[in-house]
């Protein structure tokens, strides 16, 4: 177990290192540079400040010692775009925003999507079974740049209930429409693939068995179905999470959070390459630590998987 | 109840159980009349589709949404059939238990075997912790598991095949119910396992006075351990009587088909109407087909320190026979022998790791892709479950069709079609069958499809890859008559697999013994059965059923110790030479010696010294 995780972990910094040279290189060969806005400045000044960001380096160079800053340093480089800011102060202070309401998110989206799932699967052809399957489809054609201007029209200005946008340290009511635009679709999916796994499993040889030595039905969903179900949903859950990741990227620029997101987006438009590179790895990096903690959960889960 | 000592613990009365389908009304089980008796074993025998399982899942409470039964179904005075579940739950598992053909699938995967057992002794008695665990340890080793203590911790998917319906035997028997219905059992179970399996339930069945309902399509089972049979077919009962009056006076021709289309390994040529054509060497090419020391390696990962290390699985472990013109080769073996592997290898379709086949004097081994197609066309394969090696979306005459647009591109269409016609004709399908596909064909008709598709370019070897095993007695019989038809017409060679020795002895002319992937004996049909000599090929003969109750119960089996083992144990290969184990010479590879012309049988020592 203990090898299987430092073995994933080497993994993962591998992973980083490819990451890391492939945007870089895609980065520097796209069209443009920080510096050649409307207004470009005379070919001297750029030349001074490609001196003062290292952009006069060899690309090579360039990469060195940017992986050098982030692995000894975490050091993601100073931001073009906002004079005096580094990278590092940005992510610590977007991060925690676009988190905070991803991860609560991603908990109401798996915690009611499951349950529902798996009551639509139990109860096939009820009404909470139409329910559920409605819910899976609307929720999956609406997209969440769709879902929220909807929200935004409906609780602020008609209502006046909640405010339109903005953080407000994180108050309940500034976190209720993005963690609503950011869960339905990805409750969708689950409450599908949760029914789909429940009624997959209840057909399963096991199951009449379990009947047959007098087992509650209760008892069998909860002691005899239910793992399968978390297996399937489980393999699915690294993704869904990097869905979530880029889906509050959109929530962030529409209401206004003030989360990574909305830098990210800003700095890909000013051509800003450390903000951009350092919000991208720094994205790569929760996603590989999620996917580790996924695969341990999914080892811990199955007594068949032993991984090498 | 316990005095009453011969009322019914099950008894049922006019059943009909029917699906809704969307093709329509579906009716399983007409007017089904039973009892059971205490400490009774009733056989319920019929061939797939019969309706034997329906009723009894019906009395489980286990049919399925759309099944509707309507009759009665009384466990002792109670009516079961439409019971609440909450009732019926304090009835199954408890005094009534089920265990099912496939022990694999019906533990649960994520759930230790105490887990499970416990599990049950919580829901019916009211033992609890320690005692429920050392309960469940005592049903194991009643049941004769090895290591049952280790046992308690594992996963289903550590433990092998007839260990695990040895757990299912255990789970099943801890309550001590008065009735235990077994589905097919022992079907998907190696003869050996099955008979130890069978000795087990007959045991449990005496001393605990259990009644038994034990549902097969095998009468060498029923033979062996039922007191009471009732025939059944199409849903309904043909036949009803005790063991000895359905095997020496049956009076229904169904229950007469049935027994005469089943197998016997003591009677030889008899489920056929045809005997086997006594094999003549004479004028015969003898380099027709040769194997020489063949041997395949799987490389399995194995964790040893702190990287993986590859580790060889020998599944074909130096192989050597020749095969004649128009001659059947039978080869047996149970699974994981490395049957399969051994004629794919002949074939080239599992590339072998060493050793070398030769085909009418030149070498198959070796071949590069192009040159190997060329000979395909003379060696075929038909393979185990007929629908799945059929193509679905391809009509059976396509299917048919396909090797001559490989192999003989240049002919007309309208001529293949022709051929086509002809080779339907010929292995029993009907002309107005020519566009259906597969699934509207029965598995006999499927199979029949497949062999039609090996026969088409006329080859001159057919692998036959349980190529029989998966249909019922009555169409098995008519497909081994079939082949030993075409092998007469064409001069066909066959390499016949089975696990099944009575069918094996039924169509090969020699037959071949593998034990973990090397021959262990290898003679003519009559001899191997009259005069086997290695301790592997007396147990397993002694092991299958005989349909005939009083040979079967008068018979003595020979029991080895132990499972088979694992064919990455090293000392597994030794099994039957204790000795060199003994004396330190792990790496013995035992010889094959020709103890009488054509006899051959591996170094063994001798059997008293291996039986407990």
């Amino acid at each position: 177990m203990a090898r299987y995780i430092i073995y994933r972990v080497a993994w993962g910094f591998v992973v980083l290192l490819v990451l890391n040279i492939v945007t870089y290189i895609m980065i520097t060969i796209a069209p443009g540079s920080p510096f050649s806005s409307e207004k470009t400045p005379p070919p001297h000044i750029i030349a001074l400040l490609e001196a003062k960001y290292g952009l006069d380096q060899p690309i090579h160079i360039q990469i060195w010692r940017y992986m050098v800053g982030i692995f000894t340093r975490f050091d993601f480089g100073p931001s073009i775009m906002r004079k005096g800011l580094d990278v590092s102060g940005i992510i610590a202070t977007t991060f925690p925003i676009s988190f905070t309401y991803a991860i609560i998110s991603f908990i109401i989206a798996v915690t009611f999507g499951t349950a529902l799932g798996i009551c639509a699967a139990v109860w096939q052809n009820s009404w909470i079974d139409y329910g559920a399957i409605i819910l899976g489809a609307a929720g999956k054609v609406l997209p969440n740049f769709i879902l929220a201007p909807v929200l935004v029209l409906v609780f602020t200005l008609w209502l006046k209930w909640l405010p339109g946008g903005g953080w407000n340290g994180g108050d309940w009511r500034n976190l209720v429409m993005p963690v609503i635009a950011l869960s339905t679709a990805l409750m969708a999916s689950i409450v599908r693939l949760c029914r789909g796994a429940m009624l997959e499993a209840l057909h399963m040889p096991h199951i009449a068995a379990a009947k047959s030595r007098g087992i509650p039905f209760y008892l069998i969903i909860w002691r005899h179905a239910f793992k399968p179900v978390m297996l399937t949903l489980l393999t699915h859950l690294a993704s869904m999470f990097a869905g979530v990741i880029t889906g509050s990227m959109v929530i962030d620029v529409y209401f206004s959070t003030g989360g990574m997101g909305q830098f990210f987006v800003a700095a890909a438009g000013a051509r800003d390459y450390y903000l951009v590179m350092g919000l991208t790895l720094f994205s790569a990096m929760i996603l590989i630590v999620v996917n580790i903690l996924i695969d341990i959960a999914y080892m811990w889960l199955d007594p068949k998987i032993k991984f090498y | 109840m316990s005095d009453m000592k011969n009322s019914s613990v099950l008894q049922v009365k006019d059943l009909n159980v029917s699906f809704e389908t969307p093709d329509g009304r579906v009716d399983a089980v007409r007017g089904v009349n039973l009892h059971i008796n205490r400490g009774e074993c009733l056989g319920i025998v019929g061939e797939s589709g019969s309706g034997k399982s329906q009723t009894f899942m019906t009395a489980m409470g286990l049919l399925a949404n759309n099944g509707h039964a309507t009759g009665e179904v009384n466990f002792h005075d109670t009516q079961i059939l439409g019971m609440s579940v909450r009732e019926l739950n304090k009835i199954r598992g408890r005094h009534m238990t089920m265990i099912f053909q496939d022990p694999l699938t019906s533990l649960t995967p994520h759930m230790t075997v105490l887990d499970q057992m416990t599990e049950v002794l919580e829901l019916h008695t009211s033992v609890r912790g320690d005692a429920a665990a050392k309960k469940s340890l005592e049903w194991l080793e009643r049941v004769r598991i090895s290591d049952a203590k280790r046992r308690l911790n594992q996963y289903p998917h550590e433990l092998s095949g007839g260990m695990r319906q040895r757990v299912m035997i255990a789970m099943a028997m801890l309550c001590e119910p008065e009735l235990l219905i077994a589905d097919e059992p022992t079907t998907a179970l190696d003869v050996t396992v099955q008979a130890e399996i069978l000795d087990l339930m007959d045991e449990l069945k005496r001393e605990n006075n259990t009644a038994i309902a034990l549902i097969t399509h095998d009468m060498g089972v029923v033979a062996r351990m039922c007191d009471r049979i009732q025939v059944m077919r199409h849903g309904v009962y043909v036949e009803e009587g005790t063991a000895e009056e359905i095997f020496y006076n049956p009076q229904h021709e169904y229950t007469k088909m049935l027994l005469d289309a089943m197998p016997r390994i003591d009677q030889p040529d008899k489920a056929t109407n045809r005997k086997l054509k006594e094999y003549d060497e004479k004028g015969r090419d003898q380099n027709f087909l040769t194997v020489d020391d063949v041997r395949v390696e799987f490389d399995i990962k194995v964790q040893e320190g702190l990287w993986p290390k590859k580790v060889p699985l020998k599944a074909v472990d130096g192989v050597s026979f020749t095969l004649r013109p128009g001659e059947t080769m039978g080869i047996v073996g149970e699974s994981g022998c490395g049957k399969s592997t051994l004629a794919r290898a002949v074939l080239q379709l599992i590339p072998p790791t060493a050793g070398a086949v030769s085909w009418l004097g030149s070498p198959l081994s070796g071949l590069n892709r192009k040159e190997l197609n060329k000979k395909r066309k003379d060696l075929q394969i038909v393979f185990q479950d007929p629908l799945a090696s059929l193509d679905p979306r391809m009509t059976i005459a396509d299917s048919i069709m396909e090797p001559l647009q490989t192999f003989r591109p240049e002919m007309s269409r309208k001529d293949m079609k022709a051929k086509v016609a002809q080779m339907m004709e010929r292995v029993g399908l009907p002309q107005q069958m020519i566009n259906r596909y597969p699934h509207e064909l029965s598995g006999g008709q499927n199979q029949r499809v497949g062999i039609a598709r090996a026969m088409i370019m006329e080859p001159k070897l057919v692998v036959c890859d349980e190529a029989v095993s998966a249909l019922d007695v009555s169409i098995q019989a008519q497909i081994i008559e079939l082949l030993m038809d075409l092998q007469e017409d064409f001069d066909l060679s066959l390499l016949f697999i089975s696990h099944d020795l009575s069918v094996v002895r039924e169509i090969s002319h020699r037959i071949m013994v593998l034990y973990l992937g090397r021959i262990v004996e290898l003679a003519d049909r009559h001899e191997i059965y009259k005069d086997p000599r290695h301790p592997y090929t007396k147990q397993l003969i002694s092991a299958v059923p005989i349909p005939d109750p009083k040979i079967e119960r008068a018979r003595e089996r020979i029991k080895l110790p132990g499972e088979l083992p694992s064919p990455m144990d090293p000392t597994a290969r030794l099994r039957f030479m204790p000795s060199k184990i003994a004396a330190n010479e792990l790496d013995y590879v035992p010889r094959l010696d020709e103890v009488k012309p054509g006899h051959y049988v591996a170094e063994h020592d001798e059997l008293e010294k291996l039986v407990v």
